[in-house]
């Protein structure tokens, strides 16, 4: 198998399982906190094409430092350090692909975030807790 | 009414950010990106992160006494949306602020370049602004009127630019209290003083108070019923019961805790009541500086009568890190605030002067046999570079800011005994580092310099005796440069040399600086 037959079967493998944890959360029968903390967690290593041994942090922006170097194939702290191409607005590839992955959380789980909540969520775990709190808030009759 | 030093000055700092959203998909020479990046949403997420980056940037360069505010945001869209409303909701907050630190970028840094138009605060265009940084300040220097603008491309130089900034502002929070006797500009002893306080107030922000010496030498004992002769029938700021018992307490402080006294109890007390009441008319004015015209005082006798000099009350206010000069040196008074205000250290001041011999002998006042072989040891067979600084207001933290140093209490008066000196052995910092500066007397000039400690001399001898010695690079260039600003240099341990010249250039003066 040449190198882009794997990755692309990589690419899916990782949209099957992001879906798989969208369709959890959505048909849970009881939603609690604490499912949808542990959904959302694999649902980012999904989409940041990590593994659980990948995870030597709960930082969310060190996860997706770890996640550029493994599709760039360098180390993080390279990564961080070249990390400086930007675009006009003056944007990270670690920032937009933070940014990306809550862009992707709101379409996919037809929520929205207060955008400076989402820059402040630390952990994955902080993460999990703002999806939490929006889908609390989405069953609320003014936001329906 | 409070005396606010050097050390407690902050500059508040207003982080302001300016973003556009895009409302509509779409790519082009201004836009980038591609897929969900370009959707609806996206940029007001990724401005939120800007943000967070930016501010935890900008907090992370703010070294001490640098205060950042909440972040100000205005924001529009590629509508072009601009509504007066953005920037009524950031006035306060720019007007409560010293220096504004703007984010921005391509679509939203014009906006940066109108804030300059706007207000007066001085704005730091910041390095996550991408190409920004470099094209706002330009177009802010090229706007009709003065605006005060910089730029930094690298994180590293926000810290020390927001410092320079701070500095400034102590220079032009600073009011230094002058005792006079005659005309206010120069006494008897310092020529070399600033001349002309508006120019200096002009040029460098300080302010100036005055009180009559007479007046001040009256209200150093308790109120009389009828008032003080300089002032009948006025109430003044005369020592009271408390102030006498305070002295009481300091003298028993300063004699217990000294490792050598040479003083008598009673003429302590004298020069502590002076102190008191210096303080007090600091406090009531609001001076964070002081300076009184010593010989122009000691010809009325009255020093003599009254039994006190003002060295102590200079030892004591230096040590807390508030500046205070002999004979009337007003520009060594803020030539030492410079000093504190970049260093956070707390100054000595003196003579300065090439050192000359006389066989194996220094020729300085009061210099002892037992110093001079010190000297000559340290020296070894090099004599070269050697100067001098000699003045009795040495206090116990010159050599750190935050703890007391060994010290002695030594009589000033040969004959009399009165005048408390405070005393530190510069023995024991051979080989450290000394930056010193002074301004001209005109304001125009600060000689910045460098030298580095050889010993002391004058620890145990009355009068104005208290030496270091230190090396410079250059005796002639150092003595050159001299000429140009005066005889009183101020000092602290370090290098601060880069402040000062940055000081210097932010406040219109041309640093002459001397390295080692």
């Amino acid at each position: 198998m040449d190198e882009q037959e794997k990755a692309r079967q990589l690419i899916q493998a990782s949209r099957t399982a992001a879906t798989g944890h969208i369709k959890t959360i959505q048909t849970a029968p009881e939603l609690t906190r604490e499912l949808v903390r542990r959904e959302v967690r694999g649902y980012i290593l999904a989409k940041f094409h990590l593994t659980e041994a990948d995870c030597t942090t709960d930082c969310f922006r060190e996860l997706a430092t770890i996640s550029l170097s493994k599709s760039m194939r360098l180390s993080p702290e390279l990564v961080k350090e070249f990390d400086l191409a930007r675009s006009c607005d003056g944007v990270t590839s670690q920032t937009a692909k933070m940014v990306l992955l809550f862009m992707a959380l709101q379409r996919d789980l037809d929520i929205q975030f207060e955008p400076m909540s989402t820059a402040r969520a630390e952990t994955l775990s902080d993460i999990g807790d703002l999806v939490w709190a929006a889908l609390q808030a989405a069953k609320e009759p003014q936001n329906k | 009414m409070s005396i606010t030093r050097a050390f407690d000055v902050k500059l508040k700092v207003l982080p302001l950010l300016s973003f556009c959203e895009h409302l509509y998909y779409y790519e082009g020479p201004c836009r980038f990106g591609s897929g969900e990046a370009l959707e609806p949403g996206y940029d007001a997420l990724s401005n939120a992160q800007k943000q967070r980056m930016f501010l935890e940037n900008l907090k992370a360069s703010a070294g001490e006494n640098i205060e950042i505010m909440d972040a100000a945001v205005i924001r529009r869209t590629d509508d072009w949306d601009d509504h007066e409303s953005e920037w009524e909701a950031i006035t306060d907050a720019v007007n409560a602020c010293d220096v504004v630190v703007g984010s921005a970028a391509i679509a939203s840094d014009d906006r940066l370049v109108e804030f300059a138009t706007r207000f007066t605060k001085p704005l730091i265009v910041s390095p996550d602004s991408f190409a920004s940084n470099i094209g706002v300040p330009a177009a802010i220097r090229a706007l009709t009127g003065e605006h005060e603008v910089f730029s930094a491309w690298r994180w590293e130089q926000m810290g020390p630019l927001l410092a320079t900034l701070r500095a400034r502002k102590v220079m032009r929070t600073t009011r230094v209290l002058l005792a006079t006797r005659f005309g206010s500009p120069i006494s008897q002893s310092s020529l070399d003083t600033f001349n002309n306080y508006e120019r200096i107030t002009a040029k460098l922000g300080v302010q100036f108070r005055f009180v009559n010496i007479h007046e001040l030498l009256d209200q150093m004992s308790p109120a009389l019923p009828e008032g003080n002769h300089t002032t009948p029938g006025r109430q003044t700021l005369d020592l009271t019961e408390a102030d006498m018992a305070e002295a009481e307490k300091l003298a028993d402080e300063l004699l217990g805790g000294a490792a050598y006294v040479d003083l008598d109890r009673k003429y302590l007390l004298k020069s502590l009541y002076a102190y008191l009441t210096v303080r007090k008319h600091m406090d009531y004015k609001d001076c964070c500086g002081f300076t009184a015209p010593c010989p122009d005082v000691c010809s009325t006798r009255r020093l003599n009568e009254m039994q006190f000099t003002f060295c102590l009350t200079h030892s004591l206010n230096l040590e807390q890190g508030i500046p205070s000069a002999c004979e009337f040196d007003v520009n060594g008074v803020v030539s030492m605030q410079a000093l504190m205000a970049v260093s956070g250290k707390c100054p000595f001041l003196g003579n300065t002067e090439p050192l000359t011999w006389q066989g194996d002998h220094p020729v300085v006042l009061g210099g002892s046999d037992e110093q001079a072989k010190i000297l000559c040891e340290r020296l070894g067979n090099d004599r070269s570079n050697v100067y001098f600084m000699q003045h009795s207001i040495a206090h116990r933290r010159i050599k750190d800011a935050k703890q007391d140093s060994a010290y002695a209490m030594q009589h000033f008066a040969h004959d009399q005994g009165f005048g408390a000196t405070m005393r530190y052995d510069f023995d024991d910092d051979q080989g450290k580092t000394m930056t010193l500066c002074r301004f001209s007397p005109d304001g125009e000039k600060l000689m910045i310099a460098q030298a580095e400690v050889i010993s002391g001399d004058g620890y145990r001898v009355p009068n104005c005796a208290e030496v270091v010695y230190f090396r410079v690079r250059d005796v002639d260039e150092f003595f050159d440069a001299q000429t140009n600003v005066g005889l009183h240099m101020v000092m602290v341990y370090g290098d601060y040399k880069q402040q000062l010249i940055d000081l210097s250039k932010l406040m219109g003066v041309e640093p002459l600086v001397i390295s080692r």
